[in-house]
């Protein structure tokens, strides 16, 4: 038995050796970078700045090393406003790096390295199904100043949405919710098919934030500003802070990172899905 | 209810966030030439009803959201939230006992003359009250950001006798 247990010790010995040898190379060391959840990682970098590779794609340098991303791909993203904000929130990291303050990087991340699998079918179903349990369509019947509350500001975001999709979306103030009829799914559907997959992700994102596909869908068509739509998305918490008082650390902390989150979420968007271009335009005289 | 800010202000506002990032040399950053740049480009239109101008403005809205809300929600985790554990000199001497310096001596009990010299005590732990019900919004989130070095303990007793 202790002969069998020395072979097998040599063998791991041999593996660890060889482990050791192998050069440590840099994908190794950037996955390090986001791996550890108990030691935080100093700032271990002076300069951020951007430069554009192949393909038109742009890349975040860390002094003179290169970005990647969790999964050891290489960080790239295809325009230049984008590459940006990422470096700013890379700037703006003080002694120790806070990733949960990088949203844009986290979006970036999860884009490029896809961790769940997922294609584009496949989110835009679990996009949909936030439809069914929207915020905005849940009313309450009970305290009097939240119904009227309801009504003022969320029905006119339902007509709005309804007429700009040529949808019904009913409200209800059942357990079980409005229905929503194929139709109405149908043409979401269609309508989020035409966004691209880094589109997708931010979009999918920011409906999970907001917990409804209608305020989502309003403040990305411009028609709602990031505050009003967090407002509106937190409408009930809003009443009861403004009945029973504000606590500092609980309300206005998530208030806050909703914000953080929701505002990322659609520039994220904004940014993957546009594509500008100059033209020069002659004055006539 | 679409009505934002004007592009003045924004603008201004996303400076202000630049400069609390990147400290006096924020002109120099890539940041800063973007934004700029944006903005200049975008200001003369021949539209009417300029969508891409509209959209810009939206888009530099949302950053300046993006930007104010980072920097609030990390003030407000590093004034709640950032403490982590106490030490346990720290834990002995809200009980009121002293940890023993030498292996095998017992703990000493530490003598409470009054009310106001535990609570001293209490504070000089420095951990922010939380039952904070009805405190301004503002009030809090300033002097977080205007602490820098600041003792807590110069805050803290006064908003003690004010709940009182």
């Amino acid at each position: 038995m202790f002969r069998s247990l020395v072979r097998l010790q040599n063998q791991f010995g041999n593996a660890l050796f060889l482990r050791k040898v192998c050069p440590r190379s840099q994908q190794s060391q950037f996955a390090l970078k986001y791996s550890t959840a108990a030691a935080e990682r100093k700032r271990f970098y002076q300069d951020v700045s951007i430069s554009q590779g192949e393909g038109g794609l742009y890349e975040i340098n860390l002094d003179r090393r290169k970005l990647k991303t969790p999964g050891g791909k290489l960080f790239t993203v295809p325009n230049e406003a984008l590459a940006i904000a990422v470096a700013t929130e890379w700037d703006a990291q003080r002694e120790t790096l806070k990733f949960y303050t990088m949203h844009m990087t986290t979006l970036c991340n999860t884009a490029l390295d896809n961790p769940t699998e997922r294609n584009k079918d496949q989110m835009i179903n679990a996009a949909l199904k936030f439809l069914e349990t929207d915020t905005v369509c849940y009313r309450v019947d009970e305290p009097h100043g939240l119904v009227e509350l309801q009504k003022n500001e969320w029905d006119p975001v339902l007509h709005w949405i309804e007429n700009r999709y040529n949808v019904t979306i009913g409200s209800s103030s059942s357990i079980l919710g409005p229905e929503i009829p194929e139709a109405t799914r149908d043409t979401f559907r269609q309508h989020l098919n035409s966004y691209n997959f880094w589109s997708l992700t931010g979009l999918e994102y920011v409906i999970t934030q907001l917990k409804s596909v209608v305020l989502s869908l309003g403040m990305i068509d411009r028609h709602l500003s990031v505050e009003q739509a967090v407002l509106l998305s937190r409408l009930e918490e809003e009443y009861q802070i403004r009945r029973w008082g504000n606590v500092e650390w609980a309300h206005d902390y998530d208030m806050y990172e909703l914000r953080a989150r929701t505002a990322a979420g659609a520039l994220f968007v904004h940014l993957s899905s546009e594509s500008s271009t100059v033209k020069r335009k002659l004055l006539q005289d | 209810m679409a009505a934002l800010s004007s592009p003045l202000r924004v603008c201004r506002g996303i400076l202000k966030e630049l400069r609390v990032i990147q400290g006096p040399s924020y002109k120099q950053s890539l940041a800063y030439n973007y934004i700029m740049d944006q903005f200049r480009k975008n200001k003369v239109t021949g539209e009417r009803y300029c969508r891409a101008q509209q959209e810009a403005h939206h888009a530099s809205h949302t950053y300046l959201c993006l930007l104010s809300s980072t920097r609030n929600h990390l003030a407000l985790h590093n004034l709640y939230h950032g403490k982590g554990e106490r030490s346990p000199e720290e834990v002995a001497n809200l009980v009121g006992l002293r940890l023993p310096t030498q292996p095998g001596e017992p703990g000493r009990l530490e003598t409470v003359s009054s009310w106001t010299a535990l609570r001293e005590r209490l504070e000089g732990v420095g951990r922010p009250h939380k039952r904070a019900v009805g405190r301004e919004r503002a009030s809090c989130l300033e002097k977080a950001q205007g602490r820098k070095g600041e003792e807590k303990k110069n805050n803290k007793p006064k908003e003690r006798r004010e709940e009182r």
